[in-house]
């Protein structure tokens, strides 16, 4: 019970302090789309079907990246951080409510006051005589998106934003694109390595291109839910952990 | 209440302490001097548990502060030395972080924000650095936590505020608290501590209470002809103008008293004279 009431307090600590960057975070992202909208009004171009749910989608996973670089801000303000470090609650509730909060609450709110601003447009569109119908923001490909790279995108800037002191997000998406390219140098060299010693040479590697890309397809993530979610969940691992072990070196 | 055995930790390859031992208890209040990079603010970072030692242990109650336990972490609080808050309102910060601190006194907190006179209508990132340690240390003391540890609290404070904050903080801490103030104005501590301990070259050099210090040791400027008069009482000199500043096996309870800027310079000289003249003369 005890336990709970922490979390309780944590919680209600995290979002009050954390409120301003989302209220700037969600209305930054709406008026985008808004502006969008005007100019594809004005222009008469027309909007294609997934109009709203492309910019649903850029609003979910972009403001997820800014929701995900100013958690645990206290921990990168200079006397703050090992206030945040002592505060009388387990590390564990203090990473599952910012978890909670950018994961799962960003999702709702965001998801929320999106449906919330189709309702004003559909409405105020209706006052004007232009009759749009409630558009479709789950399409499928958004349902990967939020499946996909939702998770990843929270999972990897929560680590970010809990190792490194400033330059969250700079430093978080050069040295996750370095990686990235350094396991797929890694896959193209142990391919090569490995035709040249079954198939004795690069000419059968270049015969049999079409095979390998089938066969190292399977290395990809982003074809595979599962091996996102275990990414996923060794990311945000790391990060409860750093946690755990941060020091004010 | 904390004891701290065998600690080493170090930055680098040289550690700053070694194999330091140190126990203090409930109701003192602990005067923690040293010179720059003597390691005082690490010491006060390893009992909050933001850093962990690397060989040794540091405990409240039996509790290591390598766990983080919340029983560990709900018996502190700390004032850094220097710190910048976020851009948020006053009453957000309080409404977010009163919550969590169990012992909270809103009665207190509010006399002191009149006696230091802050202005709650700005946001906290726009207070000066002054108005920021009065927010702070108003906070602080309202925690009202069985530890606390202040970082050069009255740095960044003017004449006046540091008048207050000695009022308020005399006032707030309860019997059973222990208070660890650590600064290098030590003007600004005196009259407040019940304990001095001097922290050189990665060891505990000096660790006596004041009211033993004052019983034992007192402080005269004599000129250069009396020297002798009272070379045997001597146990530090240093040269001024016209003679010398020393500290004296105190002999009568009109002497006065040592002053903890000269006490704290002689024990960086040679803690040895004055530990073992303290020591062994009950």
């Amino acid at each position: 019970m005890a336990t709970l009431k922490n979390f309780i307090k944590v919680l209600r600590r995290e979002i009050i302090l954390n409120s301003t960057v989302w209220i700037y975070t969600i209305v930054s992202f709406l008026s985008l789309t808004l502006l969008a909208f005007i100019i594809s009004i004005a222009s008469h171009s027309g909007q294609s079907e997934d109009f709203f749910s492309f910019w649903y989608n850029v609003g979910l996973i972009m403001g997820n990246i800014f929701v995900s670089i100013s958690a645990f801000r206290d921990l990168r303000l200079r006397g703050f951080d090992v206030i945040y470090i002592s505060m009388p609650v387990s590390t564990f509730q203090k990473w599952f409510s910012v978890w909670l909060l950018t994961f799962v609450g960003y999702f709702l709110v965001f998801t929320a006051a999106f449906y919330l601003f189709l309702l004003i447009i559909v409405g105020v569109s209706a006052v004007f005589g232009l009759h749009i119908g409630m558009p479709q923001i789950f399409t499928p490909n958004v349902l990967e998106q939020i499946k996909n790279i939702y998770p990843l995108i929270n999972a990897l800037f929560l680590l970010g934003a809990i190792v490194f002191k400033r330059y969250v997000f700079l430093l978080t998406a050069s040295i996750s694109i370095g990686i990235i390219i350094i396991i797929n140098l890694f896959f193209v060299l142990f391919a090569w390595i490995y035709l040249k010693i079954t198939l004795g040479g690069i000419t059968p590697l270049i015969k049999d291109i079409s095979s390998l890309a089938i066969g190292f397809s399977d290395f990809e993530f982003s074809n595979n839910p599962m091996k996102n979610y275990i990414l996923d969940f060794i990311l945000w691992t790391a990060s409860f952990f750093k946690l755990k072990e941060k020091q004010l070196k | 209440m904390i004891e701290i055995e065998n600690l080493t930790f170090s930055y680098g390859k040289e550690p700053l302490f070694k194999e330091l031992n140190l126990n203090l208890e409930k109701g003192k209040i602990y005067g923690l001097l040293g010179l720059n990079g003597a390691g005082k603010t690490t010491l006060l970072n390893l009992i909050m548990s933001a850093l962990f030692p690397q060989r040794g242990s540091v405990k409240i109650d039996g509790i290591d502060s390598r766990k983080r336990a919340v029983e560990y972490l709900r018996n502190l609080f700390i004032v850094p030395e220097q710190f910048y808050f976020s851009a948020i309102s006053s009453k957000a910060f309080l409404m977010a972080n009163i919550p969590l601190y169990p012992y909270f006194n809103k009665r207190l907190f509010e006399s002191f924000v009149q006696e230091f006179n802050l202005d709650l209508k700005k946001k906290l990132n726009k207070l000066s650095g002054g108005q920021g340690k009065r927010f702070l240390l108003s906070f602080a003391l309202a925690v009202q936590s069985p530890i606390l540890l202040l970082d050069e609290p009255t740095n960044a404070l003017d004449i006046p505020a540091k008048r207050i904050f000695k009022k308020l903080f005399l006032s707030s801490i309860s019997d059973n608290s222990l208070t660890i103030i650590s600064t290098h104005q030590v003007a600004d501590i005196e009259g407040i501590i019940d304990q001095i301990i001097i922290l050189h070259k990665g060891k505990i050099v000096f660790n006596q209470p004041i009211e033993k210090i004052n019983e034992k040791l007192s402080e005269r400027e004599i000129p250069t002809n009396q020297f002798q008069e009272y070379k045997e009482r001597i146990l530090y000199q240093v040269k001024e103008f016209g003679g010398y500043r020393v500290i004296l096996k105190r002999i009568s309870s009109d002497e006065p008293a040592v002053n903890i800027e000269t006490l704290f310079n002689a024990i960086i000289e040679n803690s040895e004279v004055i530990n073992t003249y303290l020591t062994y003369n009950n």
